[in-house]
């Protein structure tokens, strides 16, 4: 038997009081809703505009159409390209393999700002004729062209063998400069914590985590540190300590990610001992973090709110883990080849 | 309707079970098959297996979390339909977490002297030592094989918070696998 379904039955075979907290799948309108939705709204247009009005509206959006409609049909008049270069990066499509129900595609992106951090940054989208499942990495990057190679991997999803037809690959935006920091943040001293700073109300929450708050959690239950001017600490470009205080009996402590929908900037943090021990952790039952946009939309402030004593600090110490980006470009790449 | 008074239907072999439970856990098993399968009617086929099997089972079956028995039924029943015909369709967010597993595993075979009960004892373990939060995110991704952004909505953090969070438990799973001898 293949080692991963002896896995996932094995997972299956948890014992019931470790999944009993878990969440119970709860029915939302999925992609596959709006799929229909799309589809609906696409048959509607189609049949109700002629086509020449429709690509009247542009060749992307007649494609996505008729893609919506059928995608072996868009796929059959979709032209060949196998490069096109967009704010100075080009993408070519390099080679390919099919084996039986997979293929996997080689694509170069070459440009002078990329490095080997460069990311997709789930941005990239995948059109072929039939249902299959992908996933792109990156394959290696060439420091001298300034050249990244990505593996694009398709797989049908019915088993079958991948059709000889086109298939179109796109990416709409690229993040580079990725770091990832992980440390103490010493600027923040925990044995002086200002008692009751002052608080906001009415933040544009974004998302919470935490046990201690269900599903109704309503954001203006609670107050929120106002952000410090000048940061307490800035332990990566891209990530600063904006607050930190003791507000109805709890530990508040602000972080705020910069400019989190193009850089991807996220992170992790907790109070550790000088050995590095985990003292309050996200793994607590009892810590929470909301997270809220700032007033432009742009930046994205993460508040961990930790109920414990005042004395208890003194000897702790901030420590974070972070994954940040320091640039992105946006651009419009796409190739569409036939497959061999 | 409680739980308990469910399971009591059970046991004293009343109809009525059957119907409680498919309007208590109705929506519930059918998102586990949906997380699975991507055929409608393999999905209600899954469904109302769990229904008969539930029937079948309890007793002498007296189940103390009846989601987790009746999830666990959906899940094993819909897992089956696609083991055995591998032309059938599954799910986007199963064939994800699959492939996160199989990368994990290696996507070798297991030889027959395999003991899967060592598997299922390393993994309880694992699961055991799970922070919290960590745990509930691996249960969404793995046992009820949730999508990223349903696990995101779910738990408040960004997409890529979550894919850093489950990079992280795969690899600590790893290498506790490893240090078993399991891989």
């Amino acid at each position: 038997m293949k080692g991963t379904d002896l896995l996932i039955d094995a997972i299956g075979k948890i014992k019931d009081e470790y999944t009993v907290d878990a969440c119970l799948p709860k029915r939302r309108i999925g992609r596959k809703s709006i799929k229909w939705l799309g589809l609906a709204v696409a048959a509607v247009i189609c049949i109700a505009v002629p086509l020449p009005a429709a690509t009247a509206l542009g060749m992307d959006e007649a494609y996505r159409f008729l893609y919506m409609m059928s995608p072996k049909i868009a796929q059959t008049f979709k032209p060949v390209e196998l490069t096109c270069e967009s704010n100075g990066i080009k993408m070519t499509v390099i080679s390919q393999k099919i084996n039986e129900d997979e293929g996997s595609f080689y694509i170069s992106m070459q440009g002078d700002m990329l490095d080997e951090t460069v990311d997709l940054f789930d941005s990239y989208y995948i059109n072929c004729p039939y249902d299959s499942v992908g996933h792109v990495s990156l394959s290696e990057f060439d420091e001298e062209t300034k050249t990244a190679y990505f593996v694009v991997n398709v797989k049908t999803m019915n088993g079958e063998k991948i059709p000889h037809d086109k298939l179109t690959f796109g990416v709409r935006e690229l993040i580079f400069g990725k770091c990832d920091y992980e440390g103490f943040i010493e600027d923040v001293d925990l044995s002086d914590i200002p008692k009751d700073p002052p608080t906001m109300q009415n933040v544009n929450g974004r998302g919470w985590g935490g046990y201690r708050v269900n599903d109704e959690f309503d954001y203006n239950s609670l107050s929120y540190l106002i952000p410090c001017e000048t940061p307490l600490a800035e332990p990566v470009d891209g990530v600063t300590v904006t607050g930190i205080g003791f507000v109805d009996g709890a530990l508040h402590i602000q972080v705020c990610y910069e400019d989190i929908l193009h850089t991807d900037n996220h992170g992790f943090i907790e109070v550790v001992d000088r050995n590095g021990k985990k003292i309050f952790s996200e793994e607590d039952s009892h810590y929470m973090n909301v997270s809220f946009w700032d007033e432009e939309g742009v930046n994205s402030y993460d508040e961990i709110i930790i109920p414990t004593d005042y004395d208890d600090l003194g000897d702790y110490v901030l420590y974070g883990e972070f994954l940040t980006s320091s640039d992105y470009k946006s651009g419009d790449w796409e190739v569409t080849f036939p497959v061999k | 309707m409680e739980d308990t008074d469910i399971v009591e239907l059970y046991l004293n072999r009343n109809d009525r079970a059957v119907e409680e439970t498919k309007k208590k856990f109705g929506v519930y098993c059918k998102t586990i098959a949906q997380n699975i399968l991507h055929d409608s009617r393999d999905i209600e086929e899954a469904v109302n297996e769990t229904w008969l099997k539930a029937w079948i089972s309890i007793p002498p079956a007296e189940p103390k979390v009846l989601s987790a028995f009746l999830g666990g039924i959906t899940r094993n029943i819909s897992l089956n339909i696609i083991r055995k015909d591998s032309a059938k369709k599954r799910s986007l967010s199963y064939a994800e977490s699959y492939e996160e597993l199989d990368n994990l595993m290696g996507g070798g075979d297991i030889e027959d002297e395999f003991d899967a009960k060592e598997l299922e004892n390393a993994v309880n373990a694992f699961v055991a030592e799970l922070p919290k939060i960590q745990r509930n995110v691996f249960i969404c991704r793995y046992m009820y094989f949730e999508s990223i952004d349903r696990i995101a909505v779910r738990f408040g953090y960004s997409r890529g918070k979550v894919k850093s969070m489950l990079f992280r438990i795969r690899k600590r799973l790893k290498e506790t696998l490893d240090e078993e001898g399991l891989l």
